[in-house]
């Protein structure tokens, strides 16, 4: 049932709220601090393997463009794999930013693109380098 | 009896009206650099949560399927699919805790629930629709954004209570 008169969280509420706050920002703090990014970006295109991309290869910057279910084009570098445009309506894609230096993955839910950093390698005890 | 339907009718499709503008409003509203990619408020909430606590479950669901059809011709299949995904979720989980006999729950901790749920069943929508579990990855940020988004919709909810209140009951 609810208390709709209390405006403000109980103390146990408020206990299990702040509880999953700081363990997900230890994990996010975890993955963000010892993530290495892999050198190898995997496209996907609705569920199948479109192309892999070796950042190591990269000699000179590219574009790829994918007819998918909304046309989308992707910029790939030696740092990673951009979505640079796309006709979705949403346009959430291109706020991802590059794969694998910004995040793991980007996704363009309407055109069903995947990009995704393989190799990715986690580095506990010798701290940043 | 025939006025007490019609009446109700009335209301949902007031309630339907305002979440459809809430909706449009927040599209308005530039997220990107200043949210992360595929976070949003979730003003438009607001109106199947305060149907849920003070119109039933029905109701609340009617709204969630109407919003969902609203995106669906504003945004497309993909929109809406991930809308009715989102809504049944939090709707779900808001049932459960506002309906529990047992134990009893503040509007707050009921928004943060729903809010939650909502970024969740978006979160297995999209991995349904690209048949991969990439996209759970971005989990965390979701829940955190889940709370605040939900700590902020029920204060909203709380300075629009009065007026809702007298819609229903005029």
């Amino acid at each position: 049932m609810i208390n709709p008169t209390r405006k403000k969280m109980t103390k146990t509420e408020t206990i299990l709220v702040i509880t999953v706050c700081i363990l997900l920002s230890i994990a996010g703090i975890f993955l963000a601090f010892f993530r290495r990014p892999g050198e190898t970006v995997e496209i996907t295109v609705d569920g199948h393997h479109y192309r892999t991309v070796d950042l190591e290869q990269v000699i000179s910057e590219y574009d790829i463009q994918i007819d998918a279910a909304y046309p989308v084009t992707l910029h790939v570098t030696r740092e990673g794999v951009t979505f640079v445009h796309s006709q979705c309506p949403d346009k959430l894609c291109e706020g991802f930013g590059c794969v694998p230096r910004d995040s793991n993955s980007a996704v363009c839910l309407p055109a069903k693109v995947v990009v995704r950093s393989t190799q990715e390698t986690f580095v506990v005890g010798r701290g940043a380098e | 009896m025939m006025q007490q339907k019609t009446k109700k009718i009335t209301v949902l499709g007031l309630l339907f009206a305002m979440a459809c503008t809430l909706s449009f409003l927040e599209s308005l509203i530039p997220t990107t650099g200043l949210l992360p990619p595929g976070v949003k408020l979730g003003l438009s909430n607001i109106v199947p949560m305060f149907a849920m606590l003070f119109l039933g479950f029905r109701s609340a669901w009617t709204i969630a399927i109407l919003k969902s059809a609203f995106v669906l011709l504003m945004r497309g299949a993909v929109a809406g699919f991930m809308s009715i995904s989102g809504g049944m979720v939090s709707l779900l989980i808001m049932g459960i805790l506002v309906y529990s006999k047992k134990l009893s729950f503040t509007l707050q901790f009921v928004s943060i629930c729903g809010a939650v749920g909502h970024n969740l069943g978006q979160l297995a929508a999209s991995s349904f629709l690209l048949t991969s579990f990439t996209t759970f990855a971005y989990a965390p940020i979701l829940i955190i954004s889940g709370i605040v988004m939900g700590l902020i919709t029920s204060a909203v909810l709380f300075v629009l209570l009065p007026a809702l209140k007298r819609i229903c009951t005029n």
